[in-house]
């Protein structure tokens, strides 16, 4: 047994869960309502915490301060049953994968972002934190089973204010689980490339708009696009289907081929219709450098002529899609050398 | 069992070790540029390379390093900027290699960074780990260009992904960094001007909260306000000195 409680903590657990349940609570409160040291509650909250039988948040206005909340018996019971047959020596030596490989089918899951990204494109090495969609009602056991003194479990925000080996970010989804995973070639399950291809696009972060660009490239062929949950539905249904059709397009423009097959591209452009205000992508990074371009541009008097010069050249870099922009009703601010860097790095020019 | 993603970075990482040891037996200079070298001066978390190896070389011995580069296994070809390799590693992937010579050239700006004659005989054996589980037992040696170069080939572009790496560096190698060569090499480079603008820049940024975000996009991790604060004061002392 590798998830059990000694006695003391277990006694402590029981209480707490009678008083709070899923109610937060402060160390202070522990040390109130079990009428213990500050000390012992600090040690009763960093057992339950490192065991994962409760989880901690910290206030956005001050880090130390610290917010707990119980994992239920029910979830804890479930979690210490998985464990069960697992000897300690093999439980030490489990990765976040091979967890994710012994849970199998039990509760339905599909690793998103970049570290199931990097399972289909090999290209960006991903972060170190595994973003796992889960059914909101799981939560307490998926804080439960991953928890451990290498893997830090979060909702929200990850503060790095402990250095860990695993970060994950668990994601609640109501999507059926069965339409969106794939099984990985290490056996743990990944969202499908056509749902992950629109959450990333759907991010629009410099970052996840490279992950996409490399998928495709090394994908294309193999991606469903028309049929029942395509691409081009799926994107459709989350209301992207410009930037989609648009960033297509650029991808086929800038590596003067058809890594993408021209009829997907004409079937999503017989889709679009009109102009639109979309500014894409809205990455914030990308949107404020713009922005503070552009006010420099306005503001022209203030600046001297080779500024001018200077600032229109990289409002060129800017507006280097201004065509299919255009075509696309679209405002583009992606800087062509984002795909372009893709495409050389993987090999295609 | 090793999944594709080990195995890719497993050949990448002996390659890279083969490479380096060969480079040595025949004196050639070769040192690492690129995600590869920014590993070498941070954390782990901050780690968004590529699998592709970038290098630099000089002229001298390009024609050598051409049939090392051709006996590992790469198809190579001279390119504008130096030397671009290819190796297959299965059906679906393969690794490049870009090796640049006596100079690199920014793709966003268009900017040239010539290589300061001390580069080589700076640069510094780093173990670079491997970021797979599987691979934890592998670590090789590969010779890195040495921290000032990064820091202002990563400042002189236009890519906020650039940013982020020099960003990552400074936080984790500041101590490391020789502010004084820093200065020449930009001085040498005409670079002054650029790299303090830069500077300024994520300055800034950084009090916008622009670098949180830049630091979210990258590392998925939350930009706390004590690693803001600390970004604020060494950004300030390479500005001061340029």
């Amino acid at each position: 047994m590798v998830k059990s409680m000694p006695n003391w903590l277990k006694k402590n657990y029981n209480s707490l869960w009678k008083k709070y349940e899923k109610e937060v609570f402060t160390t202070q409160n522990v040390a109130d309502s079990l009428n213990i040291s500050n000390y012992m509650a600090t040690k009763t909250l960093w057992q339950l915490e490192n065991k994962g039988f409760v989880y901690k948040t910290r206030s956005e206005l001050d880090y130390r301060n610290k917010l707990y909340r119980l994992i239920s018996p029910e979830d804890v019971r479930y979690v210490i049953g998985l464990y069960s047959l697992i000897e300690k020596e093999e439980f030490r030596r489990l990765t976040l994968e091979d967890k994710l490989i012994l849970l199998n089918e039990k509760i339905p899951y599909a690793l998103t972002g970049s570290k199931a990204a990097y399972q289909f494109h090999h290209y960006v090495n991903p972060p170190k934190v595994y973003e796992i969609k889960i059914r909101s009602e799981d939560e307490g056991k998926w804080i439960a089973f991953l928890t451990d003194k290498y893997t830090r479990v979060y909702l929200n925000d990850i503060l790095e204010t402990k250095s860990a080996k695993y970060y994950i970010k668990l994601i609640h989804s109501t999507i059926k689980f069965d339409d969106i995973i794939h099984k990985s070639d290490s056996g743990y399950y990944i969202e499908k490339i056509e749902y992950l291809l629109i959450e990333l696009l759907m991010r629009e972060t410099q970052t996840s708009i490279i992950e996409v660009v490399a998928m495709i490239i090394q994908n294309s062929a193999d991606i469903n696009w028309f049929r029942e949950k395509g691409v081009i539905k799926l994107a459709v249904e989350s209301n992207i289907i410009r930037e989609l059709g648009f960033l297509l397009d650029a991808l086929n423009y800038e590596s003067d081929s058809s890594i993408v097959d021209e009829r997907i591209i004409s079937t999503i452009e017989n889709m679009v219709e009109g102009n639109s205000k979309i500014i894409f992508p809205k990455d914030d990074v990308l949107l404020n450098r713009y922005d503070e371009l552009r006010n420099k541009i306005v503001h022209q008097s203030l600046i001297s002529k080779k500024e001018i010069v200077k600032y229109k050249k990289i409002q060129k870099r800017f507006e280097g899609y201004s065509e299919l922009s255009n075509k696309w009703g679209l405002q583009s601010i992606l800087p062509r050398e984002v795909i372009r860097k893709v495409l050389t790095d993987l090999g295609v020019s | 069992m090793s999944s594709e993603n080990s195995i890719v970075e497993k050949t990448n990482l002996l390659d890279l070790e083969e490479i380096n040891k060969e480079a040595e037996k025949y004196e050639i200079d070769l040192i690492l540029i690129g995600g590869n070298s920014v590993r070498a001066y941070t954390e782990s978390r901050s780690w968004r390379f590529t699998k592709d190896l970038d290098f630099i070389t000089t002229s001298t011995k390009l024609g050598l390093l051409y049939d090392v580069l051709n006996n590992l296994g790469y198809n190579t070809m001279k390119t504008d900027y130096g030397l671009k390799g290819s190796k297959k590693i299965n059906e679906k992937y393969s690794i490049e290699l870009h090796i640049s010579v006596d100079k690199v050239i920014d793709w966003s700006t268009g900017k040239t960074y010539i290589l300061p004659e001390d580069i080589f005989e700076l640069s510094k054996s780093v173990p670079i780990k491997a970021s797979f589980e599987e691979n934890q037992e592998l670590e090789v040696v590969a010779k890195s260009a040495p921290i000032e170069d990064v820091v202002i080939m990563k400042l002189m572009t236009a890519r906020p992904r650039d940013h982020f790496d020099s960003v990552a560096i400074i936080l984790d190698s500041f101590d490391k960094l020789d502010i004084s060569r820093f200065k020449r090499i930009c001085e040498k480079n005409e670079l002054i001007k650029t790299i303090k603008e830069r500077i300024e820049s994520l300055i800034v940024d950084n009090r916008k909260g622009i670098i949180a975000k830049l630091w979210k996009q990258n590392t998925g991790l939350t930009f706390i306000a004590t690693r803001q604060n600390d970004l604020r004061k060494k950004l300030r002392v390479l500005l001061e000195i340029l």
